[in-house]
């Protein structure tokens, strides 16, 4: 194996790497040296990206090229996020940063309105539909789905959502000993509700368990490929 | 209570009660037996009382500058820094010496009688400064009575001076004075007791003439010097006739410069004194030679004071800083009385009466005294008030041990003392034929009392017509009249003048005076502070303590044991499952089979990449951490191989995370790096699309405006990749690589309506697939491929085993999940066991 860039980045990716696992002994001082490590290199990299790809193609170059032209009709636009960009700088000051709370709700706003419109009619809708559809035999037929198998899957969800929202709801009464009571039936829900939430939840750490055993997996295999290549075994 | 105690104490200008010297109230009326303000009436104490001298009389004024004419301002200005009397013949020396800094020794002694006001400052720590003249002012009755040494009159003047019973001295005095007495020199005497000097001045430079003529009429010897003759005799002749003069106010010396009465008065108590054992005390260096003169002595001779122990004459040395007419008393330790109320019998024939009325009377006095009480209040009845309690109570104003009636009686009682009350200060002989010159710069009281023609059997005091009245007291005198005396029971309230040192009054003074009805009457009561309780309120009392305790008492909390996992068994765990997949990826085993059925949802997801048309656009967007990295590429790198080995279509890279780009570039370098796909050709990378939910907003409405730019900084939307494309719905594909739920609920979201039939497939990492399998059953997503597990079943089934990653790590990743499940099993199956063990064990317990 010749000495090339790889085996610098291969030598810092193993180093690294066995820096990370090191935390299985517990917290110690070579993981907290990969962690800084990472997290500066993550922040220099990010700062590079939003100039590079944000900044500079969207802001400055425009700019750069309404003044070349003199086209300053098309620049007017452009006011808006020099504005903008003016506003956020203004954080830098104490005494200032009030400025800034203009620029700052400007993006909340927009951002939460985006979102709730997206999550009305990219979720909240879609899947109320999907959910009644669940009973619909033409749908399944479409699906190749047969009617008990429709019938099977549209039960186990409208029970799962029901249950699962009636374990959500926390209304009770008080008893003469003064220790909260759940109604009954919403008792029972809830009961059965915490079942699907458990399984959920198994589902998805099961999912995460997976996925980190993947990345482990890719990483020894990383350093055993990165071994057996600078001893020559491959 | 010896005498020099008797000394410290300190007369209430009130009430009279003698008081420590400790004591600032008076014990008996709570009045204030010392101010610091100078009012009206009230004694000269230590101001600057400069400011008086324009309303002296012209006559003072006169003499005054006379004084300083012929010197005597000169030799009194030297003697000052002694900080003595500073006073002279002139009886306006204590004036001058008032603008001194000095506040005690600065206040004429004579001034201080006749306002009767208290010294405003007295050192009875410095036994020093104690006077026999001290002693007349405060009029220390006790002195008198305890040793036996009083005279008669002096007994009758004990009584106290207060309320109605004071009497008015001064104009007594005056009456007396024009009685001619022959032997009556004793308001010049006590002139001359009140003004020391520490200087010697000359008697021609200073004294009055008209005081020498008084003084020559009255036929007494003068002194060799410059001195009174009459009151220079008085030193000479009352060591004789005092028999324990260590009980006896002594005289303070004359000086040199009195007039010739006051020496005449010297003369004839150094007669006496030469007779009697002198005193062994000393007197000051500064004591002027009138002063030592009147003892008979100069300067290291004996002195003419007869102390009660030693025989030997002493001579006088003066002590530096005391007055010289102090330093005469201060020679006499113990001894307050003055030498010229020490006379004895033998002198009566020289001395005048009221001072021949010696302690040889004191056997007699008490009895005298008893029967005088009364007599004595009748004859001060005329008295104004405040003269009354201005005089000391043994002054010579005091009434005598003689009846009203018979006030001209001479040598009453059987030692022939001479009765001073009855003798005349001026005699019809005694005035000087120029005395109208003198008297037309007189005051107008003095004039008058001279003018009056005296008579030896008239010696009413304040029933003849040549008495002067109290309402006819010149200005001067009216200014310094003791207000608060003449207003009964406000004297307590004009005396208050206690400095106010905090609160809102502070600076103030006498704003808020003790009245003489706000002083406490009695004792107040004394309340037990013990508590009288039954046993039935202890009871109650401890139960309460004991609920007090139990609720400050420390609860002690019961808190679950923290369930941890074992150290031991945590390493265990890692170490066989590190060990299992680090042996089996270094052996590269493929023992393990890949899953042969396929999920419905990866089923149509592979339908619809295969779908597509050759060379369609393809938008593939990247939303993934580096960290997963190896799962997403080998979860979707087999889909990626099958469409471009089979449809090659033109990718577009966008990414909605920051790293997203530079692992688009890693995925076609890496994985893809077989088919040779080239940026700006075949594929394009778009960067980072910023802004999160709004940016893919803004990217599905307008994906040209929201990327304009490639990676690398080239407009993309020009390019070959990007031909003919110009909205979002114009892809032929849209594929969202993603480990994050949220972010593939945001494209899913914010591209519902944008692209509008273009199918988006997911490949999401293990953990984001179950929050993404909704938008799959809903429709919205039209397949999944769900990490390895996923990629491995598209590497096997639609892709003949290519590129063959996922299944390097299938072994691994099999053999991963199951010792997975086998520790959750295994540790359900133990955490069941010690369940059901405890619950036996409770139940055996029960």
């Amino acid at each position: 194996m010749a000495f090339s860039l790889d085996l610098v980045t291969g030598a810092l990716g193993f180093l690294f790497t066995v820096l990370i696992l090191s935390y299985l002994i517990g917290d110690n001082p070579l993981f907290k040296i990969a962690v800084y490590l990472f997290v500066g290199v993550a922040s220099g990299y990010t700062a590079a990206v939003v100039f590079w790809q944000v900044l500079y193609p969207k802001l400055f170059l425009p700019t750069v090229l309404i003044l070349q032209t003199g086209d300053f009709m098309r620049g007017v636009l452009l006011v808006v996020p020099w504005l903008g960009f003016a506003f956020i700088l203004m954080k830098i000051s104490p005494r200032l940063a009030g400025i800034a709370r203009i620029t700052m709700a400007f993006l909340v706003g927009a951002g939460a309105a985006v979102t709730i419109a997206g999550a009305l009619t990219g979720t909240i809708i879609p899947q109320m539909i999907a959910t009644i559809d669940f009973f619909d035999p033409s749908l399944a037929a479409a699906r190749n789905i047969s009617a008990f198998e429709v019938l099977g899957n549209g039960t186990i969800l409208l029970v799962g959502v029901v249950t699962t929202l009636a374990y959500f709801h926390f209304g009770a009464r008080q008893k003469p000993d003064g220790s909260p009571k759940r109604f009954a039936p919403i008792d029972l829900l809830s009961w059965i509700g915490r079942i699907f939430i458990g399984i959920t939840l198994g589902v998805i750490f099961a999912g995460v368990y997976a996925a980190a055993l993947s990345a482990m997996i890719e990483r020894i295999n990383f350093l055993i490929n990165f071994l057996t290549s600078l001893l020559g075994m491959s | 209570m010896g005498a020099n105690d008797m000394m410290d104490m300190v007369k209430c200008p009130l009430c009279g009660t003698m008081n420590p010297p400790t004591q600032k109230i008076c014990q008996g009326c709570q009045t204030p037996l010392s101010g610091e303000s100078f009012q009206p009436g009230q004694a000269p104490v230590k101001k600057d009382t400069g400011e008086l001298e324009p309303i002296l009389p012209q006559w003072l004024r006169d003499a005054r500058e006379t004084a300083k004419e012929s010197g005597l301002g000169e030799r009194y200005q030297q003697s000052e820094p002694n900080q003595s009397a500073a006073s002279s013949s002139d009886l306006l020396a204590g004036l001058q010496s008032q603008a001194k800094s000095d506040d005690e020794e600065e206040v004429p002694d004579w001034l201080a009688n006749i306002t009767g006001a208290p010294k405003q400052k007295q050192k009875p720590e410095e036994p020093e400064e104690f006077t026999g003249v001290r002693w007349v002012e405060t009029g220390h009755r006790d002195d008198f009575e305890q040793e036996d040494e009083v005279p008669s009159w002096l007994a009758g003047m004990q009584t106290p001076s207060t309320g109605a019973d004071e009497k008015d001295e001064l104009t007594e005095w005056f009456q007396e004075s024009g009685a001619g007495k022959d032997s009556f020199k004793s308001p010049f005497q006590q002139i001359g007791n009140s003004i020391p000097s520490s200087s010697q001045p000359k008697p021609d430079d200073t004294t009055p003439e008209w005081l020498k003529q008084m003084a020559a009429e009255a036929g007494e010897k003068k002194t060799e010097s410059e001195s009174i003759d009459w009151f220079s005799q008085i030193p000479a002749e009352s060591p004789a006739g005092s028999k324990d003069q260590s009980q006896e106010p002594s005289v303070p010396a004359l000086g040199s410069d009195s007039s010739d009465w006051l020496s005449k008065l010297q003369a004839d108590v150094n007669t006496d004194a030469q007779e009697e054992a002198p005193e062994s005390s000393e007197f000051p260096v500064d004591t002027p030679d009138w002063l030592r003169n009147l003892g008979g002595v100069s300067s290291g001779e004996p002195s003419p004071f007869i102390e009660s122990a030693p025989d030997e004459p002493e001579p006088l040395i003066p002590e530096p800083g005391i007055p010289s007419w102090l330093a005469s008393e201060e020679s006499k330790k113990s001894d307050s009385t003055p030498v010229w109320l020490q006379e004895k019998g033998g002198t009566e024939s020289d001395v005048p009466a009221w001072v021949s009325q010696d302690s040889a009377s004191t056997a007699d006095s008490q009895a005298q005294q008893d029967n005088l009480e009364s007599p004595v209040e009748d004859i001060f009845s005329d008295l104004p008030e405040w003269l009354k309690s201005a005089a000391p109570e043994s002054s010579i104003f005091d009434e005598p041990a003689k009846p009203v009636e018979t006030p001209s009686v001479g040598a009453a009682g059987p030692t022939a003392q001479p009765d001073f009350e009855t003798t005349p200060a001026f005699t019809d002989g005694g005035i000087p034929s120029d005395a109208d010159g003198l008297f037309t710069e007189m005051p107008d009281w003095l004039s008058n009392a001279l003018e009056t023609p005296v008579t030896p059997g008239a010696s009413e005091p304040g029933t003849g017509s040549d008495a002067l009245a109290s309402n006819v007291l010149p200005s001067w005198v009216e200014a310094m009249r003791p207000m608060d005396q003449a207003i009964p029971g406000s004297s307590s309230l004009m005396s208050d003048q206690t400095f106010e040192q905090r609160g809102a009054l502070a600076g103030l003074q006498g704003v808020l005076p003790a009245g003489l009805g706000f002083a406490p009457t009695s004792k107040p009561k004394t309340y037990s502070n013990k508590l009288s309780v039954n046993d039935e309120q202890l009871k109650h009392a401890e139960i309460f303590e004991q609920v007090l305790a139990a609720e400050t008492a420390p609860e002690r909390l019961v808190t679950e044991r923290q369930i941890g996992a074992s150290r031991g068994l945590r390493w265990a765990i890692s170490a066989i499952l590190i060990g299992v997949i680090l042996t089996v990826t270094f052996l590269g085993t493929r023992f393990l089979s890949v899953p042969i059925g396929v999920p419905n949802e990866l089923r149509f997801t592979m339908a619809v990449a295969q779908a597509i048309p050759e060379n369609a656009p393809v938008l593939v967007v990247m939303d993934y951490d580096a960290s997963r990295a190896g799962e997403m590429e080998a979860a979707s790198a087999p889909l990626f191989d099958n469409l471009m080995l089979l449809k090659h279509p033109r990718l577009t890279f966008i990414a909605s995370n920051e790293p997203g780009a530079i692992l688009a570039e890693r995925f076609i370098a890496g994985p893809l790096a077989v088919h040779n796909y080239q940026n700006g050709v075949t594929y394009l990378n778009l960067g980072y699309l910023a802004g999160a939910q709004v940016g893919i907003r803004a990217f599905a409405e307008n994906p040209m405006f929201a990327a304009p730019m490639e990676i690398t900084g080239q407009p993309a939307w020009a390019l070959p990749p990007l031909q003919d494309v110009k909205s979002l719905d114009q892809f032929a594909l849209i594929v969202l690589i993603t480990d994050d739920a949220d972010a593939a609920r945001s494209w899913i979201e914010q591209t519902e309506t944008a692209r509008g039939v273009v199918p988006i497939v997911a490949i999401s990492s293990a953990q984001a697939a179950p929050m993404i399998q909704p938008y799959y059953d809903s429709g919205q997503v039209a397949g999944i491929i769900s990490g390895l597990y996923g990629g491995a079943i598209v590497e096997r089934q639609y892709n003949n085993g290519r590129p063959g990653l996922a299944r390097n790590y299938w072994d691994a990743y099999s053999l991963g999940m199951l010792l997975a499940l086998v520790f959750t099993l295994g540790g359900g199956f133990v955490q069941l066991g010690l369940g059901l063990r405890d619950r036996t064990a409770s139940r055996g317990e029960k």
